[in-house]
């Protein structure tokens, strides 16, 4: 399994080379730079000019790419321009915040989509399935920043005395920490719920037919067995998938979620970064995103082997 | 039962929490802004959300009232012996945070670093007038200018007074500024707020709190929330559609604020049709300027005829036009044009659906336009560096003096004079009234000047926006000017 991790992560490097590319290239050819943007409607072509070359902005885009490139490859990701502060620093201040955003929707929405799945194939077709599959219907229907919105403006009026976002340290205040966290990880983790509510309710229902299960039940064990022991075990293989495949775009979701909640994580960050155009940490805070997915994945077929035999490393 | 109970136990750590919060916060105010300013170094950025920031960290040689005159601040009086001689005598014992005091020296270095093109200064033009600048003894400071030049006061009262060694230090002043003014920078945790305390050094006036918070919302309705839920005690700028509700909000100020700018239309004259007066007369008298408030600011704006505010002691009332629907559709016909012209805006909440209605206001002449809206690094981009359009919608506000506008729209190397507007009698004019000090002189001559771009009309104003600002109870003493920038020194809660 070793070999299998170290082969893993070697195929990902042209995966992240071929985003570094990509990022770089639409960030430089997307119209505005960071330059213009500092001068806003009163443009000063002299101040203009002496800028782009400080920053090295008036050089050729690849040599641009290969000086960026090599700095990265030696851990130097730069530094932002509006804030001139070191990337690094940056995104090791965040990182920790957005992983736990992404953490705790992912233990939100699992622990509510297990029971929930499970209840739904469990009463199939009764008005408890009907229920829960229409409202896992409307919630995958509806954009999570909608809901986001919503969920500030139900509790400003109704429990004024909730935090709506924002973030505290969690050493400093550990309950205002948790507090501010639940509204959006909810948000965030209410699409993942829903998906993987359904998920898990077809598996359950499709291993539920399988003659395995009928063997069982005729051997006589009681049903909470077959359906606990039997049943959900199978129905997790395919279920694990989805959820972890979708943590990977729960970091995506991060962004918009972090935005509605005021919650100052790397999408928050990344937003910014795009609304001022600063090209050095757009491409740092991409590249990471993109390395997180393929980390996500990769995770993902390890625990995939864990929960089913079947899979071998080779 | 027993699930009530944790139900309760959790809302009443919450409230624990939240009461917790705002005991400690006591007498310091709690700010909404919608981001984060770009960054902290003043003489670097002018933008808005810059400035409401820095403006309290630092002191200025002079600054404005609420009706934009020029008061003295660092500067205790002034004289100016000749029409290009400015002499400032500075207050005694003023402090930067660091402790040093601040001498006639300091105000020098400031203008020099904005001078220097290498500081990319957005006021660097504004202070190429200033040749030399003498340092007489420690409280006096003589600035020689190019030529006679008014409007400098105004741009003296933007440019703040920075110790050049921590500049030196650290760079610039972008994350740490170092001020003399009534507040102190504490903190800046990214995305999310920033702290400022009372300085109590401060010697130019009283402090009636210990501090202000500016906390980040990019969410309006969060930034709302967070305003009538408690979270804190002001916001700057509530959206139109929310000034009804508040208003009946019992525990609410709202603050109205007519700001001195408009929004207006931008023609390229270089392109064809719209180097034509004709059709831009045309778009003068066709566009309705009611409906534009109505509709875009839920009529919290009024009509708009030139770059000076209707309430300004440079306007004239025989600037005030009304919609004439049958002559603009006349002098349009008259054009004959059939072409179609793209209408670019930024998507701001404001500029974006006011661009809709003039978008269907011209086509209601006959005038075929698309609309594209960018986002605003784009927008600048195309329109303002690349000049790489045919007509465009948005906003522009001056610090107060009326010659700021004009010299950036209206002469023909202006920063912002993206339409090509090339009338050089304008731009002598413009020039001359500069060099007045007189305000009853120069208005003889902004007299002559706005009747003829009004005519010209390479731009044509749409409205002036009453901007709103919502404070919760008892918040009060907050300054609002027209200029869009704020005093948050004398607001105290409740009786003092």
């Amino acid at each position: 399994m070793g070999s299998y991790i170290a082969k893993s992560l070697l195929s990902t490097l042209p995966t992240l080379l071929g985003i570094s590319v990509l990022t770089f290239s639409i960030v430089h050819f997307i119209p505005g730079d960071p330059i213009t943007v500092m001068f806003g409607q009163s443009p000063d072509p002299l101040a203009i000019e002496r800028l782009r070359s400080l920053y090295g902005f008036d050089r050729p885009l690849p040599v641009q790419y290969v000086t960026w490139l090599s700095n990265v490859v030696t851990g130097n990701m730069g530094v932002s321009i509006r804030l001139e502060t070191p990337i690094v620093s940056m995104i090791v201040e965040r990182l920790p915040r957005t992983i736990f955003l992404t953490l705790t929707a992912l233990l939100i929405s699992v622990l509510i989509a297990l029971p929930a799945g499970l209840v739904s194939a469990y009463y199939n077709n009764t008005r408890i399935d009907f229920l829960i599959s229409g409202l896992t219907l409307v919630i995958l229907a509806i954009p999570s920043f909608w809901v986001g919105i919503l969920l500030i403006i139900f509790f400003s009026r109704y429990f004024p005395g909730v935090p709506l976002g924002g973030y505290v340290e969690p050493l400093k205040d550990p309950i205002g920490f948790f507090s501010r966290l639940i509204l959006p990880s909810v948000t965030l983790g209410l699409a993942l719920t829903a998906s993987t509510t359904r998920v898990l309710r077809s598996a359950t229902l499709e291993i539920l037919g399988q003659d395995y299960i009928r063997v069982s039940r005729a051997k006589g064990l009681d049903e909470r067995r077959v359906f606990l022991k039997h049943a959900l075990r199978n129905a997790l293989i395919p279920t694990v998938t989805i959820v972890a495949i979708q943590a990977g775009y729960l970091l995506g979701g991060s962004i918009i979620i972090e935005r509605v909640f005021s919650y100052p994580g790397l999408g928050l960050l990344l937003l910014s970064a795009v609304q001022s155009r600063d090209y050095p940490l757009i491409q740092a805070l991409v590249l990471l995103f993109a390395a997180f997915f393929v980390l996500v994945n990769l995770v993902t077929d390890l625990i995939y082997g864990a929960i089913n035999p079947q899979v071998q490393y080779t | 039962v027993k699930r009530h109970g944790i139900v309760g136990w959790v809302f009443v750590l919450f409230s624990l929490a939240a009461f917790a919060f705002s005991q400690a916060e006591q007498n310091i105010v709690r700010v909404v802004l919608e981001s984060a300013p770009p960054h902290l170094d003043n003489h670097i950025s002018t933008a808005r959300l810059t400035t409401t920031v820095t403006d309290p960290i630092n002191v200025f040689l002079v600054t404005q009232n609420e009706k934009l005159e020029i008061v003295p601040y660092l500067a205790k009086s002034w004289e100016q012996p000749d029409p290009t001689t400015l002499r400032f005598f500075l207050h005694e014992g003023v402090k930067f945070h660091n402790g040093r005091e601040l001498v006639a020296d300091d105000v020098k270095k400031s203008i020099e670093r904005v001078q220097n093109p290498d500081t990319a200064s957005p006021l660097r033009s504004d202070f190429a007038v200033v040749k030399t600048i003498n340092v007489i003894d420690d409280y006096t400071v003589e600035l020689i200018l190019e030529r006679p030049f008014a409007p400098l006061f105004t741009q003296l009262a933007r440019l703040a007074i920075m110790p050049m060694e921590e500049v030196e230090a650290k760079g610039s002043l972008r994350t740490e500024p170092v001020g003399a003014g009534p507040y102190r920078f504490v903190e800046w945790k990214q995305d999310q707020e920033i702290v400022l305390e009372k300085f109590e050094d401060f010697t130019l006036g009283e402090v009636q709190n210990n501090g202000v918070i500016f906390k980040f919302y990019p969410e309006y309705a969060a930034g709302l929330a967070a305003l009538t839920s408690g979270d804190a005690d002001l916001h700057l700028w509530v959206k139109p559609t929310d000034i009804p509700r508040l208003q009946s909000d019992p525990t609410m100020t709202l603050i109205p604020n007519a700001l001195n700018g408009s929004y207006y239309i931008a023609f390229n004259l270089l392109r064809e049709p719209w180097g034509d007066a004709k059709l831009r007369e045309a778009v003068l008298y066709g566009v309705d300027r009611n409906i534009i408030a109505q509709i875009a600011f839920g009529g919290f704006a009024e009509p708009a005829y030139s770059p000076v505010s209707t309430s300004d002691f440079y306007f004239d009332e025989s600037l005030v036009i009304t919609q004439d629907l049958e002559r603009a559709k006349t002098l349009a016909s008259e054009v004959g044009w059939m072409g179609e012209a793209t209408l670019v805006a930024p998507n701001t909440p404001v500029e974006a659906p006011m661009a809709e209605i003039v978008q269907n206001q011209l086509q209601a002449l006959g005038l075929n336009i698309r609309l594209e809206i960018l986002d605003v690094p784009a927008y600048i981009d195309r329109v303002f560096v690349n000049k790489d359009f045919d007509l465009t919608v948005v906003g522009d506000s001056s610090f107060g003096d009326p010659d700021y506008l004009l010299r950036q729209y209206f002469i023909p190397d202006g920063e912002s004079n993206v339409m090509g507007y090339d009338n050089p009698e304008i731009a002598a004019l413009i020039e001359e009234a500069a060099t007045l000090s007189d305000p009853a002189e120069r208005k003889a001559i902004y007299d002559q000047i706005y009747p003829v771009i009004q005519k010209d009309a390479p731009l044509v104003y749409l409205v002036q926006e009453v901007r709103h600002g919502a404070m919760r109870q008892p918040l009060t003493g907050v300054v609002f000017k027209p200029n869009n920038t704020y005093v948050f020194d004398q607001a105290t809660f409740g009786s003092e």
